[in-house]
């Protein structure tokens, strides 16, 4: 009996929060992200275990094994030097596989005027969208391209941290990045998640012969950077309109090599 | 006590929320999710609820916008208890049975994902919604089987 009128209230009391939490929605909407971006500039945390209490329990362990009989002592630092050397070997693996990619890289774009900064994926979030390592402590900036160990644009920086940024990426359905054809056409090139659409946006000639449509200066890009290779994929023109539908084969797993753009 | 009961629950569902996002990490970015911050959702949805709980709603969808997502601050608040307040209001409409359960718990998923369904609409996305809700339902059914369980009642 009492039952229906405490329910009530509490949908009322429900529905003010969803009024509050959409008055901050509006409040940053307004004022473009000023709000959010005030109170996540001046704290930063993404995992609760920090270094210095990994370090802690680290040194725990040593005191507590300096306590045991020489024999046992002898054993676990071998089982100690094992496990060093597997992890050696794992670093070896993993630096030999870098160092691959990087040659990938370098076969594939400008190093005159351009750094690059070899980054790693940290979490994917429910929305699809990745966090990656890299933030304001290695200047990092809104908009900046993240490339593949091809050198073909696979993101762009949207939110910055102290040490991990936000970014979108193609296959994210609110990707969308300007590009540009080797005639001087442009383009805007969107993603579905699960293919990359382009279309036209300003024609200078009209001429399916394209082989890549890349990021420029004129766009605020820092330089030419591949995003799509069109040369084996099928381009319709209509109306002085270029269009073209090409599938995401790229996957990003936590193996993935990206890379941030930065002008030196 | 009230303030000690509601930074409580504010402190489990941010690592709950913490934990998803890690179990994100380990399965390696497959489509097929598992959502424990889901079904924690659905379970106090329809088992809990309460205005106890809205704080834990609110500051983890902040949380949430501040330190994981591009969203403007509130939305996933919003979002949260506005998936709280429908599946409540929903499953008190339906009869009490496991189709209809699950059905409420798919409406959930819905909401929560809704981005994929509004953004990529596709019989693709569709199915890998149907598949989460499958998988996070057996769970959610586990979990609730073992806190319904009355340790009290067993005879020693």
């Amino acid at each position: 009996m009492f039952q229906e009128p405490q329910k009530r209230r509490n949908y009322i009391i429900y529905i003010l929060f969803i009024f509050l939490s959409g008055s901050i929605f509006l409040v940053d909407l307004f004022s473009n992200k000023k709000f959010s971006n005030l109170i996540s500039d001046n704290t930063d945390f993404l995992f609760p275990v920090s270094q210095e209490a990994s370090g802690f329990f680290d040194s725990l362990e040593l005191n507590f094994i300096k306590n045991k009989n020489t024999l046992i002592t002898e054993n676990i630092r071998l089982k100690n030097e094992v496990i060093e050397l597997r992890k050696l070997k794992l670093i070896n693996e993993r630096l030999v596989e870098e160092i691959r990619s990087n040659n990938e890289l370098i076969k594939n774009v400008n190093f005159e005027n351009f750094v690059y900064y070899k980054s790693t994926i940290l979490i994917k979030n429910t929305e699809d969208e990745y966090l990656i390592s890299g933030g304001r402590n290695i200047n990092l900036n809104k908009s900046d391209l993240i490339l593949n160990e091809e050198g073909f644009v696979v993101g762009y920086i949207v939110k910055v941290f102290d040490d991990h940024s936000l970014i979108s990426s193609i296959i994210n359905s609110d990707f969308s990045i300007p590009g540009i054809d080797k005639y001087g056409n442009q383009y805007l090139i969107t993603s579905n998640r699960e293919e990359l659409l382009i279309n036209s946006i300003y024609i200078e000639e009209v001429n399916l012969n394209i082989d890549y449509i890349s990021t420029d200066v004129v766009f605020d890009h820092i330089g030419q950077f591949p995003i799509v290779r069109l040369s084996n994929e099928e381009v319709s023109s209509a109306n002085n309109k270029i269009s073209g539908v090409v599938g995401i084969d790229y996957k990003f797993n936590f193996n993935s090599n990206i890379y941030i753009v930065k002008e030196k | 006590m009230k303030t000690l009961r509601d930074s409580s629950y504010i402190f489990l569902f941010i690592t709950v929320l913490v934990i998803e996002l890690l179990i994100g990490v380990f399965a390696e970015f497959s489509d097929i999710e598992i959502l424990p911050f889901l079904i924690l959702l659905f379970y106090i949805s329809i088992n809990k609820f309460s205005n106890a709980y809205i704080l834990a709603f609110f500051f983890s969808g902040i949380y949430y916008d501040l330190f994981y997502t591009s969203n403007y601050f509130g939305f996933t608040s919003a979002k949260f208890l506005s998936i709280g307040i429908i599946i409540n209001f929903v499953n008190s409409k339906l009869n009490d049975n496991l189709f209809s359960e699950f059905l409420v718990f798919v409406l959930a998923v819905a909401i929560y994902k809704f981005e994929f369904i509004i953004y990529a609409f596709s019989f693709i996305q569709l199915t890998i919604i149907f598949l989460i809700s499958v998988i996070n339902y057996f769970l959610f059914k586990l979990i609730n089987i073992t806190l319904k369980r009355d340790v009290f009642k067993k005879s020693i």
